[in-house]
């Protein structure tokens, strides 16, 4: 069966696009709810989502703060930065395909 | 410690049972016997209690000290799938850094609706479908037997019946992934779709038998008045048919779960990690 090319929800994108800021960083998911202002029933469904497509990798903390669990920690994977880079190429074309409308419009 | 929780679970919720039994009967004299209230007491209460007891022994991690917020996503998080354990422990680290109150609250419910997403998959859903479907036509059936037999209604067959494919949704749900959350959570979502498969047969079988019979099609009871076409489609919504085939389903698919769980399957990486 043919697979769908799908594009990320508004909220999917935002994710990656946070961790793309610093793909090489680990970050924790309670910081990205803090950052991206999502709810923690919508950053991790997204979160389990890209994991299980290879779009992100997990780790757990090594040295956790003393009486505290080790927490888990994402960070954009090689199959999520092309993911990130298409969904940038396809916002600038829409970007250049809407100026093009307005200049055609004005003139 | 897991037994003697289960055990205190029993013998709490049964005694509990059997003290509310005994009070009714002492209320109204005239209209309860004490022998029999305590019979019924034991007969609904019996399923239910061992449901708790179940419930308590398999899913020790739900049971935890700590704040509300602590307390859900414990609940929520306790014997995922082992594929989704993981996510689960992830979610109960984070929370440890949260102080705030409103946000550990905010961050817990999103938690609790990740959690359930996780359990319904669409085995989940198409078991529910599956199941909401026979107990229809379970409802349909035992209403034209039972109309061109004894005309003794349908609420045997639909409480009872009923209970064995509940049964089963949540054995099959617990099966493949050995998680007897996703059996519960599964059955449940299938006790649902049972209810709403059963109501809304019945409801229009109810007017059938007010036409054919004039009698409601629960229990085959005649009025002593007219039955009217709205309160005889208005009898299976009555609070205490709802209340009693909620009793006798609600344990089944904690029987179905634990029994198509079998042993639970530990992930060694979390076990590793002492998560």
């Amino acid at each position: 069966m043919m697979k769908r090319d799908r594009r990320p929800s508004p909220q999917t994108a935002a994710v990656l696009m946070a961790l793309a800021e610093d793909p090489s960083a680990w970050t924790y998911g309670y910081e990205l709810c803090r950052r991206l202002d999502l709810k923690a029933g919508t950053v991790y469904p997204i979160l389990i989502r890209l994991a299980e497509r290879g779009q992100v990798e997990t780790t757990w903390e090594t040295e956790p703060e003393p009486g505290r669990p080790p927490r888990h920690l994402y960070r954009l994977s090689a199959k999520g930065a092309e993911v990130v880079r298409s969904l940038r190429a396809g916002e600038a074309a829409r970007e250049a395909a809407s100026s093009l409308r307005t200049a055609a419009a004005s003139e | 410690m897991k037994k003697r929780r289960a055990v205190r679970w029993f013998g709490g919720v049964l005694s509990a049972l059997l003290v509310l039994a005994a009070l009714l009967s002492a209320a109204t004299p005239e209209g309860f016997d004490l022998g029999q209230t305590f019979l019924v007491a034991l007969f609904f209460g019996l399923p239910l209690a061992g449901a708790l007891a179940v419930l308590a022994y398999r899913l020790p991690g739900a049971v935890v000290a700590g704040d509300p917020a602590t307390r859900l996503v414990a609940l929520v998080t306790a014997d995922l799938p082992p594929a989704r354990r993981e996510w689960g422990a992830a979610m109960r680290a984070e929370l440890t850094i949260i102080d705030d109150a409103p946000d550990r609250r905010r961050f817990a419910l999103g938690c609790a609706v990740t959690a359930v997403r996780m359990s319904v998959t669409g085995r989940s859903w198409a078991v529910a479908t599956a199941a909401g479907a026979s107990v229809a036509v379970l409802t349909l059936v035992a209403s034209r037997v039972s109309l061109s037999g004894e005309r003794g209604g349908i609420m045997l067959a639909t409480v009872y019946l009923s209970a064995l494919i509940l049964f089963a949704a949540g054995a099959v749900n617990s099966r493949p992934d050995r998680s007897f959350r996703s059996g519960l959570i599964g059955g449940l979502l299938a006790a649902g779709a049972a209810l709403v498969g059963m109501l809304m047969v019945a409801t229009v079988e109810a007017v059938h038998w007010e036409l054919v019979a004039g009698a409601f099609v629960m229990d085959g009871d005649i009025p002593k008045g007219d039955l009217g076409r709205v309160e005889a489609a208005l009898d299976p919504l009555s609070p205490h048919f709802l209340l009693l085939h909620l009793l006798v389903w609600v344990p089944m698919p904690v029987f179905g779960a634990l029994v198509g769980t079998g042993r639970s399957v530990e992930n060694p990486r979390l076990v590793a990690l002492r998560l």
